[in-house]
């Protein structure tokens, strides 16, 4: 049996299951029961008791002796148990089952290319199922449930009612049919609706249609001044030189000059104002990205890499401007050129036309064809330029480690090596194209020749009249031309489709309730702060912060304590609300925190980061980034009590020196005192110092940490340290251990106590003994 | 000359007290087979005994699992840090030999690929329909890095989801096969 790709939507549904008031018929919902394939149904239907309902499900794609294969498990409030096929058409058997009751544990190993799914009971662990990481979101699901129903059990609750929890779509996937997005994507090129979006796109046009008519009208005028000539070269051949007839002639002429001086200025107007409708429109679109993307909420942005986000802004944008201003018209010239030289050909002469069709269709395939073939290999050259140059970033850079391991010889041949394979790949291509394009001329080529010949014996015979001959061999050549394009033409709206789904799917995301209606403003916030029972998990199964409860009255200072991954840092970005804890309630001075308008509740919070993030920009407009109304006085006091003024007025600029490119001379320890300043410039009522002192010198750290006790002075803070050092003036600490509270108290009672703290001070005061010597 | 003589006054350099150079300490800290069993427990973990300490629910790992530049198989706990660093472990006896296997081939699932079918492209995303030798599989590549070009021929192959897949050699596959590898590569 072969690997199950499947294209049913194995992620629908799952949402909807928890909602027992949409259960209908016997298990789930109609909306999952469509989800899953017939026959697993039937298994389903068949082995379900009745009231019990499934809450989770589990693909799993490998066998126990490592086949592909299929099997499905399923948790309901009674039992786990897994399906697997017996070979007979529609039937399986039930591979295993445990009551929940049994369950005491359950974890998803995680191994190279595929993972297992562990259950234990008291007495053993039974491997339930093997998948591939394709089921990995599945299986992550169904252990969180797993959990939840021991825990339960274990706090006396009835389990036969668990949610599952909400489905996390692995982003590397379609949410709605499954499907793989591309590198760059967060669409699915399948279920996109091409007509919606085609409209969508257009309605940005909509407040600019005078001028988009009016350059479309020039675009089809340009077009039909075009075709005039040959019909004049019709009538200089057939009329005016056998009757030797002057004044047609000057007629004639004047004409001409009066087409080629018009459709030139015609020309010029429709170029500009073609030109200004798309940059209007890219005006228009950049503005709306940027400031949506302003808006949109922290975990839009973890899950996303900003490489592909700038992107979006830039290149998917100027593609758009691209097929507005130009591809949208070029499209529509061609084909309005075709059709009205089809029709001109068509009334000079049915036959000679029907001749020159002829090789249309050969010009078309073999474009649609040549540009396959011609787009695989420039895939591979373009590849191999991608290595070459990978080569060129990694060598360049590194040139002293070449140099100090004396390499330059290989380097040279790794590099000589990769051109070489470059200058093969190179050359095929050139094989492609050097022979189409000789190719398509010959195909138009050997169409006019039947022309000539066919309407050569035409004209000898008395049946066309030489100048019709002419004019329709000139309007030959401007007939293949288009025809040519056909061949690209689905390809390109393709990518401008893709560039348009990608834009506007940044648009649509959700962005953060800033301005909610009906927000508590708090003004001042005093600064009490509450934790309860909260828990939060970025993803499924694994909670960041884990049921943490804990009060800090207004003005207390807490360091946040514990080993890497514990949730220090989660805890501090749900005190700023950059994200919603998912269980519990924060509170702020008594309310839920995400009852707060929220704009009025940040301005009052300060943040300093380990890598302090400065703009590009002088001095001065940093410190003032929160209040750029600040006068001289406040900026240099808080330059003060952040120990920075006196190292920015030492510099030949002072405050107006610019921090960017040359900014990157400042030391750490320089630009996180100018974070300091900007958060003490801001004078908020909580503060988080999220290891804002990590990254210095000890002899740095005394100066910012002088600035930091300045700092947290009658606020809220929360510091969050590795050196413990940093916290001695914290007045409790807060320890973590694996998103869960372990201890909370001052800095004696945790020492006194024995507890983890006490274990890392131990540790720390060793450590800093053999830095002092 | 010169260049010689501090070229051998680093290698003395490196040497530890007992005389022994880094690699050498390497060689001494690797466990024979003798010194060591394996055995899973009835919680499906993998247990390890080294000179009589156990460790229970450690995880096995090939040190070169795409060169086999040397068969060595590291043992780590559930902090992935290395508890015991085995050489040669084809000469365990034969029951900690056969858990070893077992281990191993759970750490490593890769299906190695016998025949392309197909690729087909569409919008940067390419679905590959191959036989392998765990059954026939269809799967979705998304740029082309994740295909690794190794020599001889050799090809690995990361899915969408992180599944792997084997190319052992191209050049042994059918011509069909390897003029359809030809374009992804």
């Amino acid at each position: 049996m072969g690997r199950p790709c499947l294209f049913w939507s194995r992620f629908v549904g799952l949402c909807e299951m928890s909602d027992t008031e949409q259960t209908n018929g016997e298990y789930g919902t109609s909306v999952q029961v469509r989800a899953l394939p017939e026959d697993v149904q039937d298994w389903l239907g068949s082995t379900l008791d009745p009231g019990e309902t499934v809450t989770a499900l589990l693909l799993a794609d490998i066998t126990a002796s490592g086949d592909f294969g299929e099997r499905w498990a399923f948790l309901t409030n009674k039992r786990l148990m897994v399906f697997s096929p017996n070979g007979r058409e529609g039937e399986a058997d039930v591979a295993f089952e445990m009551s929940l009751e049994q369950i005491e544990d359950a974890e998803v190993r995680e191994y190279v290319g595929s993972s297992t799914l562990i259950v234990s009971s008291e007495e053993e662990g039974h491997e339930v199922a093997r998948f591939s990481l394709a089921s990995h979101h599945e299986a992550a699901d169904l252990v969180h449930c797993l959990k939840e129903i021991v825990r339960e059990r274990k706090a006396g609750k009835p389990i036969d009612k668990i949610p599952p929890p909400p489905p996390r779509r692995p982003d590397h996937r379609c949410s709605k049919c499954g499907r793989a997005l591309g590198r760059r994507s967060e669409t699915c090129s399948y279920c996109q609706d091409r007509r919606k979006i085609l409209a969508r796109l257009f309605s940005y046009l909509m407040p600019f249609r005078w001028y988009a008519l009016l350059g479309l009208s020039l675009t089809l005028l340009i077009t039909a001044v075009q075709l005039v000539p040959p019909i004049l070269t019709k009538q200089l051949v057939d009329k005016v030189i056998p009757n030797r007839d002057l004044s047609l002639l000057g007629v004639i002429v004047g004409v001409l000059v009066g087409v080629y001086v018009g459709s030139a200025v015609i020309s010029i107007f429709r170029t500009y104002i073609m030109s200004w409708l798309g940059n209007k429109v890219l005006f228009a679109f950049r503005v709306q990205l940027f400031g949506h993307l302003q808006l949109l909420r922290l975990s839009y942005y973890n899950r996303r890499q900003t490489g592909r986000i700038m992107s979006r802004v830039t290149g998917d944008i100027s593609r758009l401007q691209y097929f507005i201003s130009e591809g949208f018209q070029q499209i529509l010239m061609s084909l309005v050129t075709m059709v009205l030289i089809a029709i001109i050909l068509l009334v000079m002469n049915s036959w000679l036309f029907l001749l020159a069709l002829g090789p249309a269709p050969i010009i078309v395939i073999s474009t649609y064809v040549f540009g396959r073939r011609i787009h695989t290999l420039y895939h591979r050259l373009w590849r191999r330029a991608a290595g070459l140059s990978a080569i060129l970033a990694d060598t360049i850079p590194g040139i002293r480690v070449v140099k100090s391991f004396a390499q330059e010889r290989r380097e040279s041949r790794r590099f000589s090596d990769h051109s070489a394979d470059l200058f093969t790949q190179e050359m095929q291509a050139v094989k492609l194209w050097a022979g189409f394009f000789p190719f398509l001329g010959l195909m138009t080529g050997l169409g006019s020749i039947l022309i000539f010949s066919v309407g050569g014996y035409m004209v000898i015979a008395g049946e066309t009249t030489l100048g019709t001959l002419m004019a329709f061999t000139a309007y030959l050549w401007r007939f293949y031309t288009p025809i040519q394009q056909f061949g690209r033409i689905n390809h390109r709206l393709q990518q401008c489709l893709t560039s348009a789904e990608r834009v506007f799917e940044i648009l649509d995301a959700d962005p953060e309730p800033l301005e909610q209606p009906g927000g508590k403003v708090l003004q001042p916030v005093r600064g009490k702060v509450e934790f309860r029972d909260v828990r939060f998990s970025y993803l499924p199964g694994k909670y960041a912060v884990d049921g943490i409860s804990f009060t800090v009255e207004p003005g207390e200072m807490i360091g946040l304590v514990g080993p890497s991954g514990a949730g220090k840092s989660t805890t501090a970005h749900l005190i700023a609300r950059f994200y919603d804890v998912d269980e519990g309630q924060i509170l702020i001075d008594g309310h839920d925190i995400r009852d707060l308008a929220l704009r009025s509740y940040r301005e009052q919070i300060g943040v300093v980061l380990q890598e302090p993030y400065l703009f590009h920009g002088s001095i001065w407009a940093n410190v003032a980034y929160a209040n750029p109304q600040a006068s001289a006085d406040e900026i240099i006091a808080a330059a003060r009590a952040a120990n920075a003024h006196d190292f920015i007025i030492a510099m030949p600029d002072g405050y107006d020196t610019v921090i960017g490119e040359r900014g990157q001379t400042l030391s750490g320890g320089e630009r996180q005192r100018i974070s300091i300043a900007r958060a003490i410039l801001r004078d908020p009522r909580i503060l988080i110092l999220d290891e804002a002192t990590a990254s210095v010198d000890t002899e740095t750290e005394v100066l910012i940490q002088n600035a930091i006790e300045r700092l947290v002075k009658n606020r809220t803070t929360f510091a969050i340290a590795h050196r413990l050092s940093t916290l001695r003036k914290a007045d409790r600490l807060v320890v973590l251990e694996r998103g869960k509270l372990l201890e909370i108290g001052t800095h004696e009672e945790l020492l006194e106590s024995g507890g983890l703290y006490s274990r890392l001070c131990r540790l720390q005061s060793e450590l800093s003994k053999i830095r002092a010597w | 000359m010169s260049d010689q003589t501090i070229e051998g006054e680093g290698r003395n350099r490196e040497a530890t007290q007992e005389g022994r150079t880094p690699a050498e300490e390497v060689a001494q800290s690797l466990l024979q087979p003798e010194q060591v069993r394996i055995w899973e427990d009835p919680f499906q973990n993998l247990c390890i005994s080294v000179d009589g300490n156990e460790y229970t629910g450690v995880r096995p790992r090939h040190a070169f699992p795409l060169t086999g530049r040397a068969d060595y198989v590291s043992f780590l706990d559930g902090k992935d840090l290395e508890v015991a660093l085995l050489a040669h472990p084809h000469k365990l006896d034969k029951a900690s030999r056969q858990a070893l296997k077992n281990a191993l081939e759970r750490m490593y699932y890769v299906a190695k690929i016998t025949r392309v079918d197909a690729i087909t492209e569409k919008m940067g995303v390419s679905q590959w329909e191959v036989e392998t030798d765990r059954g026939y599989a269809s799967f979705e590549v998304v740029d082309r890095n994740n295909i690794r070009k190794l020599p001889r021929g050799r090809l690995m192959i990361q899915d969408v989801d992180g599944n792997r897949f084997e190319v052992v050699d191209s050049t042994e596959l059918d011509e069909r096969s390897q003029a359809l590898l030809f374009r992804e590569t």
